[in-house]
């Protein structure tokens, strides 16, 4: 069904608008919820339904040009309700970090030197501080983001990826490459980027 | 997610958070985490058939009401009055009835004894009412969502339809803060509380 005849739906208020929606987004949003972020039943219900209820409520309010534009609007709210529970679990959950050492030593090859400090280090009280803001925009992710930049495209894809819960079969599909040796490449993308950060 | 501490790599929480799409950019992104991944993934987490209908049908029921505004402008038409004529029936300004119209505020941002008198005038009961002041809620509620988790900054991208607002209505000062601090959920029921005594 394309996004017009959905909206339409949405609009005459007719179920079946209700129903395409939860089958084609709502139920992929709950498994990735669940499998990939940690949320348990009970959470990936809200995080789905209040997502739902908002995509339900405000379609009608914005000028959709394409499904690329539809698609990317529900991501978004989808995205925003993610982070609004990650930010409630957090808050109720303890949390070790491992040292950017413990990081390395499982990254690293033999022959690499010990580990340093990295410039920008992530601590608790940053995480805590950043999705207590609600502001997307950080300096610290954006030094990120900047090492990020600074790999080819596929390490990249692949460390997002792979922070973001998929299995390396799942990534292989998506990036369309073998999953041979994907998790070496996954290591190697990982300890170039701590060594872009030591920077 | 239990409520156990739980190992985290920093950095992987940092790749993680910093893969969803930023505020800054409004268009659809090829890089980092798209819908598409989240689309094409077979999770092994499925919301059974009971979920679906139970999700379906309570966002159903909530939704497919119409709004008050929606309401308003239909029992404006179906009983040929006027704005003007309803107005002065009601004891309301004809722009507080423009601005319940566009939803852009609650009921109880009007004294209770003229939102009667409205209803009255309208011959709407209380149960049709309550159903669409509730759908009404819901709506301004999303509105705050979308603008406190980011949507207001892809305006670009995602431009509101346009919406033609009388003359009357003042756009700038629509909502006077009094109007925002009725606008909250508890306010809310005590209003309708006391409207279904009234009527």
């Amino acid at each position: 069904m394309t996004y017009q005849e959905i909206i339409s739906l949405i609009e005459t208020k007719n179920r079946k608008g209700w129903e395409e929606l939860f089958h084609t987004y709502g139920q992929k949003f709950y498994g990735f919820a669940i499998k990939n972020w940690g949320f348990d039943e009970d959470q990936a219900w809200d995080i789905v339904y209040q997502t739902l209820e908002t995509i339900l409520l405000k379609i009608g309010d914005y000028e959709i040009q394409s499904q690329a534009h539809f698609d990317n609007l529900l991501f978004k709210i989808f995205t925003n309700f993610l982070r609004q529970y990650y930010r409630k679990i957090r808050k109720a959950n303890t949390y070790d970090f491992l040292s950017v050492e413990e990081v390395y030593s499982s990254y690293s090859e033999p022959d690499d030197e010990p580990s340093l400090t990295i410039k920008e280090p992530f601590s608790n009280d940053f995480f805590t501080d950043y999705l207590e803001s609600g502001e997307t925009a950080n300096e610290k992710l954006k030094f990120l983001e900047d090492a990020l930049e600074k790999l080819e495209k596929q390490e990249k894809e692949l460390l997002l990826l792979k922070a973001n819960g998929f299995t390396y079969d799942q990534i292989a599909g998506m990036l369309n490459i073998e999953n041979n040796q994907l998790k070496v490449k996954h290591h190697r993308a990982k300890n170039k980027l701590i060594k872009l950060l030591q920077a | 997610m239990k409520n156990e501490k739980v190992k985290i790599d920093p950095i992987d929480e940092a790749l993680k958070l910093s893969a969803l799409p930023a505020e800054k950019d409004g268009l659809p992104s090829s890089e980092g985490l798209t819908l598409f991944h989240i689309l094409s993934t077979e999770y092994s987490v499925k919301p059974s058939e009971q979920f679906a209908n139970k999700m379906i049908e309570e966002l159903y029921q909530k939704l497919k009401v119409d709004s008050f505004g929606e309401l308003l402008t239909n029992s404006l038409k179906s009983s040929n009055k006027t704005a003007d004529a309803l107005a002065a029936e009601s004891g309301l300004s004809l722009s507080t009835i423009e601005q319940l119209q566009q939803d852009r505020i609650l009921a109880n941002s009007v004294p209770v004894m003229q939102f009667k008198n409205l209803l009255k005038v309208l011959q709407i009961s209380f149960a049709g009412a309550s159903q669409s002041i509730l759908k009404t809620f819901e709506l301004l509620k999303s509105e705050n969502t979308i603008s406190a988790y980011s949507l207001g900054s892809t305006r670009f991208a995602y431009r509101r339809k346009s919406v033609p607002v009388p003359s009357s209505v003042n756009v700038k000062n629509s909502l006077t803060e009094s109007q925002v601090l009725f606008q909250n959920e508890e306010a809310l029921k005590k209003y309708l509380s006391r409207l279904e005594q009234l009527v």
